[in-house]
């Protein structure tokens, strides 16, 4: 049994932890099914400290309870500012974060036409309960 | 693109130094094995897998050397402690339960008859030294590679060894017992077995290795020798393979590897260090240990996507609520 590791990106928490949100829906539904894998012991779950702290502690201990944190350091940042590609800054700080801790699996919220900030990186995206 | 992590080749180039000079350690000097010389050479390779980590981590790894510091040194202490706690010294009884398993053969006495040669040193004995002498590297290099690449493993890995070992000091204290070699010993008053060979560091000696065996020679005058059951011979032989176990894919590896502490045990026999019972000890607190931990984490886990289970459902409900 191999585990995948997998980095719940922040737009994808965000969505997660507004009910407001128009993607809120399809992400619970996708996160449901990444804790099923969590339970199974076949999906590690990971969220960036900088994701997280933006959260009501509550939410953290609750909704997101399964998820480890990847602690973002100013090396990061600052290597993400050199992130060669037209991403969001959160994005860019993702793809280091995943570089660096050998992360392949990415959870995020698509955009309207489809398209992810990862599309052009050799990631495994996740974007929906079908696809993961 | 993605900019490269500047210091993954510093630490590559550090670990390939390492290598380096630790193989140039072993020609020259022998295996590294007393604890001090043990402690440092992990540390250097501790501290070039961080070479270029973030602060966090280095603080990370401070308290966790801290731990482990703390750890060795209780270990160290509690074999002191058996010999002056005054609880009764067991002779007998690990032999009894040895005839017991074995119908009323002594093991170490029946494997040094059928295979011991005084004048001769057999493949079996290198085999069997070497064996021995890998309870001095395979725990600490298991240790420390996986402090570099990965905490949450290193984590579990020493939650099971530090109760494998908290529990074999406790019964170190609770049960001072003689091995087979000091039972058996005509300079000791015990002589409830037939004389025994103690010849532990022959086939290491045969390997060309006779500096290290002096070096194990001088820990085991400042050894604790009657702290002997359990045997953490067997007990690290048996509790590293099994921590690797479920990533080892490959069914035939996965039985050379649980071949690895029944040869240990064999080899402690037939050196006259350890009765069986003690080998079993060892591999009944390892498995305890195990099954402890497993459940443990299983357990977190569990309560861990409950709740976000729950808190998912909970958010759910206000919504329809609402609608």
């Amino acid at each position: 049994m191999s585990t995948r590791s997998i980095l719940l990106d922040n737009a994808f928490v965000a969505a997660l932890a507004d009910t407001g949100s128009a993607s809120h829906a399809c992400a619970t539904s996708t996160y449901r099914t990444l804790i099923d894998g969590y339970t199974a012991r076949t999906n590690r779950l990971f969220a960036l400290s900088s994701t997280l702290a933006e959260l009501p502690p509550e939410i953290r201990r609750s909704v997101l309870a399964p998820v480890e944190t990847l602690w973002v350091s100013r090396q990061h940042r600052s290597a993400a500012q050199r992130v060669d590609a037209a991403v969001p800054a959160h994005s860019a700080l993702t793809l280091v974060m995943l570089a660096r801790e050998r992360i392949r699996t990415v959870a995020t919220v698509a955009y309207e036409d489809g398209s992810t900030d990862y599309d052009d990186f050799t990631l495994e995206v996740i974007i929906d309960e079908q696809s993961g | 693109m993605v900019p490269r992590d500047p210091w993954f080749v510093v630490r590559l180039v550090g670990f390939a130094i390492f290598a380096i000079g630790y193989l140039w350690w072993f020609l020259v000097e022998g295996l590294i094995i007393d604890r001090i010389s043990v402690a440092i050479s992990v540390v250097i390779f501790i501290v070039i897998g961080h070479l270029g980590r973030p602060l966090r981590r280095w603080a990370q790894l401070v308290f966790d050397l801290l731990c482990y510091s703390v750890m060795w040194f209780a270990y160290e202490e509690s074999r002191g402690w058996a010999d002056s706690a005054g609880f009764p010294l067991q002779v007998e009884a690990p032999r009894n339960i040895d005839r017991f398993l074995f119908f009323g053969t002594d093991p170490n006495v029946w494997l040094q008859h059928h295979f011991y040669d005084r004048y001769t040193i057999h493949w079996y004995d290198k085999v069997a030294s070497a064996t021995y002498f890998t309870h001095f590297i395979f725990p600490v290099i298991a240790l420390a590679v996986l402090w570099v690449t990965s905490h949450r493993e290193w984590a579990r890995f020493m939650k099971r060894f530090a109760t494998l070992l908290f529990v074999a000091c406790t019964m170190f204290v609770l049960l001072p017992t003689v091995p087979p070699w000091m039972a058996a010993d005509k300079s000791y008053h015990y002589q409830i077995l037939e004389p025994l060979a103690r010849h532990t560091g022959r086939g290491f000696v045969a390997l060309g290795l006779k500096g290290f065996v002096n070096t194990w020679q001088t820990a085991l005058d400042w050894g604790n020798a009657i702290a002997a059951m359990p045997s953490l011979h067997a007990s690290f032989a048996l509790f590293v393979p099994a921590f690797f176990l479920p990533r080892i894919k490959p069914i035939w590896l996965k039985a050379l590897v649980l071949a690895f502490p029944i040869i240990m045990a064999a080899s402690l026999v037939y050196f006259g260090e350890h009765y069986v019972a003690d080998a079993l000890a060892g591999w009944i607190i390892v498995g305890s240990s195990f099954l402890f931990w497993g459940w443990r984490e299983r357990r977190q886990l569990r309560n861990r996507a409950a709740r976000a289970t729950i808190a998912l459902g909970a958010v759910v409900a206000s919504e329809a609520a609402v609608a």
